[in-house]
């Protein structure tokens, strides 16, 4: 007798431990291989690229915070340059060296996140999640003490950044620069030869060049897959042009690739962190711009490598006060987009595992 | 012979058989029973305990000491939470599961031996009757899954039947080893076998069995049942209270029951030297357990497919394998002396490094030449990190301030210290903070906060009697902040930048209403009322708009064209100003007003001089004050005389003065009856006066007018001296007996005061009108005694000065909206204002430096014509006299905050109905609604908002997720930015986001 069986579908989502936020997918099953996945979103959607029209071009940056909330140190550089791009607005060189430093410890922080809760989704009991907290602790704590926010810290400015650093700052950043390969030698003793991780992830999720560029992907998705784009090296902003630093490739663009990349990037910060310092000059941290920004009519379009990719904000402006349209290019919501082909024909559990290899964060997804 | 036996005998001399039989049973029962779930309690501490530190937390610390009874307080938990049975579920199935799933896993527990003797049944099927038992729960599992109606369950009761019966079989047989050796199938022969500890002998075996033992508790890296990251929580997830607990409780017996079976079959037991026995027992136990704890805080889970892959491809031939092997052991040496150990261990390692060549994983994607190494590191890395110290907060130790945010509470502030300055304004034009603005570059804030009360700031910027000045508490140290010319500087820098549009105020309101004279307050009612929506319509007598402020004050001080441009401004918003419109006449009667319109508001001035009374007022040249200046003003040909006196001691006859000097009088007198002390007009102008050549001649009063042909030839004074004050505080003049004196002049200018001009009220008119010719007004409403007419400015209060009229002016537009919307003006009781005064400060570190001078016009330059004499500030000048200003007010109420604010939670609510509710009523932050954006504190000019230290991490600090700093946070008495402060003064509330009152800005 031949068993009767049918396809299941199930809701993951919008709540669910591992959609990272309110995300849904809606997984149709034989058995535990999947056949479709359906990518549900807006569950946090706020309209916050709305809500921007009526804000002056400086009360916009706090909300820009909340877009990517794990980077939301690289959201506020985005968006600040691409005003002072609009309003023609020179930076000084500190508050640029500064706002570098930022942008690459939120990097790492942002990737320790991203490895950490992609280790949960495969099954780890917290473990490297909590060794993970505890470094983006300290950089949480760097932050704490130049703006004196853990999570969302308005730090940047139209025309620079809102505070110097404390004097307490640079010693501490440095013993953090200092410790830091070892812990990620620690993380690698820990995750990287795992045999039960490398089961779960090597070829897990596959991720052609060619698809990759055609989805538009960017950031570690999109580097692990082989190509060398990172917007830091292929439109230098800000001072990036004179640091010295590598793009780390993947070789299959599978999740094992993913999270490989995000570690080899955060050595890079590092790198780069402490050619910052060395070069840190003296001097002014903010030009003067008026409260009442009216840039003058006309668009402009500024976008960075963010931890997740390439993020974008788009402004227009009527010579108003108030941005006439706003728009964010946001990579999570982008990298998400190939969720469903690198799914269909696995289980279950790698559908969680590829989903936390992509590294999305839902408020950047929804807006 | 056991306990409970020999238990049994003893008994069975008194008792009946059947008694003797059960009591002990029981007994024994309730004694294992209760040490069981002991030792489960003991296992859920450890297991988060150990967990916890293996993740450099504390794990549980709240509940007892050291946490310890933190299972008391999940058994609690669990007992007094309502139990859920889903609508769906299949519920006789979804009941029994729980148990179903618990009572196997505590029936194990009966062939146990904890000692030699300590055993329930020494049944000599021991370990098959464990074998049977154990793959019970499984059922319950099932069921649970199954009877939920939850597609997640279901998935793992799928699972589950999976792994039970892909890890049963290796399970078997690598026991089937042990079995061989010890040649018995009871639990104590099996230990009591053990002279080398069989994981010695089986090495293989001992792996095998960890291994599926490992999975047939479903713990890590084989809990696919829950595998909360996938399937949430599995068959979990439909129970709640006391069934989820036994589950819970379930698979901590199931975990305690493997452990002790590990420890029985391979770790020898209750064998042991020095300790007793069922010691040893325990120690190996927990530290099986302990082992399942470090393997479940190092390793993430397996796939479906891996996880039965691993047991049929790898696990099941080496379990063969090694029966076979020790198989043939036991045949070749029937003795198993404890050397075949060391081939043992080699046979073990030769067979793990061989298979591992052969078995593939992923679907044959991942070789798996690796013998476990990778997942050896990792053991090893959490294994160092058991000996960290732990990164969490200590309970007891750690700061619980419960947020504000978390409590939804609201932060009101209703303190009403304030600086002097806006306290001696009539119009309480916010000083502080525009001076405070001024210092830090913001021009465009600090006008547009002048402008929130006064219309005129280019106006009274110049002319203003500047009471602000006078109290300002820098005046006390050494000179006061020049805040009327840092105004008026900012209405220059306004006048000098790029004009911005003017869009008129929406019409929002029916109601229109009329305003009888274009006086400073005439002209702020209509803008406030303008603002307010309603219809405005300015009738004006003159050809000129502004009142007095055109027409009697003199060009000098105050150019027309910019007086005019305030006008415009005032127009362009929507007011109608009607020129050349006297009421009274033409056929414009107060009562066609009192038709057309809802509300009329009387701003008449005091444009009426009063007389001297003294004999020869109406000999040609004399010449009153306001009539002078008016005249002047509307460009009229005025005649003065070669030698000019003015009576008076007020503005009037200082400005006078000055434009008959103007006009071409070679000598100019003023005849005052007070000493110069005692003068109204103010200093720098009697200053200027002087510097002009102007004579003051003090303590004398015109006693008559000399007069030839009908003009003015000389005036006859009298001196005088002071004597008791009077009613208005100042000295009385008292005229000295035969003092008489003349001056000889031919121009006399009477400028001792004003009265307002009441010709255009109809003769029969009902108002109440005071004894000194002014209207009779409410001085809350300010209306008369005829509904919906209201009287304000100098026409109620004679003649004061410019920022009273607007005070009134503003005053009035408030009290006819209340009328207008039908509603009464009710005086509530309210906290009175205070002031900050200089004692209440620390002025130590002051450095006294001077205000900056101001620019003048040279005299050469002033005379003849009327040019401007008071040049004003520059940019850089106004700064640094905007920087002398001591900030002294706790807030200034310049609402920066509130404008700044992205998210609108700052709201500053204004009471403005009173005359001294001018000011603010609630200052108000909604915590619930805040973002801690902190651009408020950037905002504030005075730097009075910022945040409490730690403010976010405070929301951290529940429980353990609090991080210690590792000395990365700078310590408590340094103050790490801006941003951040130390410790708050212990005075001060627990508050987030607050107002400094102590600290004073130092200049």
């Amino acid at each position: 007798m031949a068993l009767k069986t049918e396809p299941v579908m199930i809701n993951f989502g919008p709540q669910h431990p591992s959609t990272h936020g309110v995300f849904r997918m809606r997984i149709t099953f034989d058995g535990e291989v999947i056949v479709d996945l359906e990518p549900v979103f807006g569950y946090l959607h706020r309209g916050i690229e709305k809500l921007a029209e009526s804000k002056t071009y400086t009360q916009v940056i706090p909300y820009t915070d909340r877009l990517d909330y794990l980077a939301s140190m690289s959201n506020n550089f985005a968006y600040v340059m691409a005003v002072e791009k609009l309003a023609d607005i020179e930076v000084p060189e500190r508050a640029q060296y500064l706002r570098v430093i930022m942008a690459e410890l939120m990097r790492i922080a942002s990737h320790l996140i991203a490895v950490g809760a992609f280790f949960n989704d495969l099954g780890a009991f917290f473990t490297p999640f909590m060794y993970m907290f505890r470094e983006r602790e300290k950089i949480l704590d760097l932050f704490e003490m130049v703006c004196g926010q853990r999570l969302t810290y308005n730090y940047m400015r139209i025309g620079g950044v809102s505070h110097d650093i404390p004097e307490e700052f640079l010693p501490a950043l440095r013993r953090f620069i200092d410790e830091m390969p070892g812990f990620i030698e620690e993380y690698d003793w820990l995750l990287a030869e795992n045999e039960i991780v490398l089961a779960r992830t090597k070829g897990v999720g596959v991720l052609p060049p060619e698809k990759a560029i055609n989805a538009s992907a960017s950031g570690p998705m999109l580097r692990a897959s082989g190509v060398k784009w990172d917007i830091r090296k292929a439109d230098p902003y800000s001072v990036y042009d004179r640091f010295d630093f590598a793009i780390p490739v993947g070789t299959m663009g599978d999740a094992y690739d993913r999270y490989w990349v995000r570690i080899q990037e955060i050595t890079q910060s590092t790198h780069i962190v402490k050619q910052a310092i060395e070069q840190l000059p003296v001097g002014e941290i903010r030009t003067k711009v008026p409260t009442m920004l009216r840039p003058p009519k006309g668009e402009a379009y500024a976008h960075i490598e963010s931890p997740r990719g390439e993020l974008g904000f788009y402004l227009v402006s009527d010579n108003s006060p108030y941005p006439y349209r706003f728009k964010v290019r946001a990579p999570s919501l982008i990298n998400l987009t190939v969720l469903r082909d690198l799914c269909v024909g696995w289980k279950l559990a790698d559908a969680i595992a590829i989903l936390g290899s992509i590294d999305i964060v839902l408020a950047e997804v929804d807006r | 012979m056991n306990v409970l036996e020999q238990f049994h005998d003893w008994l069975m001399n008194y008792w009946p058989s059947w008694a003797a039989y059960l009591v002990p049973a029981l007994v024994a029962f309730v004694v294992l029973s209760a040490f069981i779930t002991l030792v489960v309690m003991a296992f859920i501490y450890i297991e988060r305990r150990g967990i916890g530190r293996f993740q450099i937390r504390r794990g549980p610390n709240r509940a007892g000491p050291f946490g310890i009874l933190q299972p008391v307080a999940d058994a609690i938990k669990v007992l007094v939470k309502e139990d859920i049975i889903p609508a769906a579920s299949d519920r006789w199935i979804h009941w029994l599961a729980p148990v179903i799933a618990f009572v196997p896993a505590m029936a194990i527990f009966a062939v146990i031996p904890f000692e030699g003797r300590a055993i329930f049944a020494d049944l000599n099927i021991g370990i098959l009757y464990i074998i049977a038992i154990s793959s019970l729960g499984v059922i319950g599992v099932f069921m649970a899954g199954w009877g939920s109606n939850n597609k997640f369950s279901m998935i793992s009761a799928m699972r589950s039947i999976a792994q039970m019966v892909s890890y049963e079989i290796p399970l078997v047989l690598s026991i089937a080893g042990v079995l061989i050796i010890a040649g018995s199938l009871s639990m104590t022969s099996i230990v009591e076998a053990q002279n080398v500890p069989f994981f010695l002998l089986q090495p293989l075996g001992f792996l095998i069995f960890f291994i599926a033992a490992a999975a047939e508790l479903q713990r890590t890296p084989f809990d696919l049942l829950e595998a909360e990251s996938e399937i949430v929580a599995g068959y979990h997830i439909e129970y709640s209270g006391m069934k989820f607990a036994l589950f819970y409780l379930g698979e901590y017996t199931h975990a305690f029951a493997i452990s002790a079976i590990v420890a029985t079959l391979f770790l020898g037991g209750w064998h042991g030297v020095l300790l007793p026995g069922a010691l040893w027992f325990m120690i190996k136990v927990f530290l099986v357990f302990g082992a399942l704890i470090w393997v479940r805080s190092t390793l993430p889970r397996l796939r479906v497919d891996q996880l039965m892959a691993f047991a049929w491809k790898c696990l099941f031939p080496l379990a063969v394998i090694n029966l076979f092997v020790t198989a043939i052991e036991v045949v070749i040496w029937p003795e198993f002396p404890w050397q075949l150990m060391i081939l043992n261990i080699l046979i073990a390692a030769l067979l793990i490094v061989l298979w591992s060549g052969f078995f593939r994983v992923a679907g044959e994607r991942v070789r798996f030449k690796r013998y476990g190494r990778g997942i050896g590191k990792g053991m090893t890395v959490t294994f160092g990190h058991l000996f960290r110290p732990p990164i969490t907060v200590q309970y007891p130790e750690q700061r619980l301030t419960v947020s504000k945010r978390a409590r939804g509470n609201r932060f009101i502030w209703d303190d009403s210290k304030r600086a002097p300055c806006v306290l001696a304004c009539p119009a309480r034009v916010d000083a502080q903070g525009y001076v405070t603005l001024i210092s830090q570059g913001k021009f465009k804030e600090a006008l547009e906060l002048v402008r929130r009360n006064l219309p005129f700031p280019a106006v009274c910027g110049r002319v203003c009697t500047h009471p602000c000045e006078t109290a300002c508490n820098r005046g006390k140290i050494d000179e006061p902040i020049a805040i009327r010319d840092l105004k008026r500087f900012l209405a220059d820098y306004e006048m000098r930048a790029e004009e911005e549009e003017i869009t008129p105020a929406p019409r929002t309101k029916e109601e229109r209403v009329a305003i009888i004279g274009s006086g400073p307050g005439g002209l702020t009612a209509a803008r406030d009322l303008v603002n307010m929506g309603y219809g405005v319509t300015v009738f004006e007598a003159l050809p000129i708009p502004g009142g007095m402020l055109a027409v009697g004050i003199p060009e000098y001080r105050l150019p027309k064209d910019i007086l005019q441009k305030e006008i415009e401004a005032i127009q362009k918003l929507g007011v109608e100003i009607r020129l050349n419109s006297p009421v009274g006449k033409d056929g414009l009667t107060l009562e066609a007003l009192y038709k057309q319109y809802e509300a009329i508001l009387v701003a008449v001035g005091a444009h009426d001089s009063m007389r001297l009374n003294i004999p020869g007022e109406e000999f040609e040249g004399v010449y009153h004050g306001v009539s002078f200046l008016r005249d002047v003003s509307l460009g009229k040909e005025v005649k003065v005389g070669e030698r000019v006196a003015i009576i008076g001691g007020g503005n009037v006859a200082i400005d006078a003065a000055r434009t008959a000097l103007r006009l071409g009088s070679k000598e100019v007198i003023i005849v005052y009856r007070r000493s110069r002390q005692e003068m109204p007009a103010s200093e720098e102008e009697i200053e200027e006066a002087e510097h002009e050549g102007i004579k003051l001649n003090y303590l004398a009063a015109p006693v008559k007018v000399l007069g030839k042909q009908g003009k003015v030839v000389s005036l006859e004074c009298i001196r005088m001296e002071l004597g008791e004050p009077d009613d208005s505080g100042r000295r009385r003049p008292i005229p000295v007996e035969g003092s008489e004196f003349v001056l000889d002049i031919d121009m006399l200018i009477p400028a001792i005061g004003q009265t307002p001009d009441l010709a255009f009220l109809p003769g029969d008119h009902e108002f109440l009108i005071t004894a000194r010719g002014t209207f009779e007004a409410d001085p809350a409403s300010l209306a008369t005694n005829i509904p919906g007419i209201f009287a304000c400015g100098d026409a109620v209060t004679g003649p004061a000065t410019a920022i009273e009229a607007v005070a009134a002016g503003s005053k009035a537009a408030i009290a006819i909206d209340i009328y207008l919307r039908g509603e009464e003006v009710v005086l509530e009781e309210r906290l009175p204002l205070h002031e900050v005064v200089i004692e209440d400060m620390d002025t130590s570190d002051i450095v006294s430096k001077d205000r900056q001078p101001l620019p003048h016009l040279s005299l050469r330059e002033r005379t003849p014509g009327f040019k401007e004499v008071n040049l004003g500030f520059t940019e850089e000048m106004a700064a640094e006299e905007a920087n002398r200003c001591l900030n002294c007010g706790v807030c200034s109420w310049c609402q920066q905050c509130e404008k700044a604010c992205p998210q609108g939670v700052i709201k500053i609510e204004w009471d403005r109905t009173q005359e001294e509710e001018l000011g603010v009523k609630r200052f108000d932050i909604d915590l619930t609604a805040c973002i801690f954006c902190g651009l408020c504190i950037e905002a504030c000019p005075a730097h009075r908002l910022y945040f409490e230290r730690g403010y976010e991490t405070s929301t951290y600090c529940f429980g353990d997720i609090a991080l210690d700093k590792e000395g990365l946070r700078p310590s408590p008495q340094k103050q790490p930015s801006a941003y951040a402060r130390p410790e708050l003064e212990p005075t001060l509330p627990q508050q987030t986001l607050l107002v400094d009152r102590t600290k004073v800005r130092k200049g």
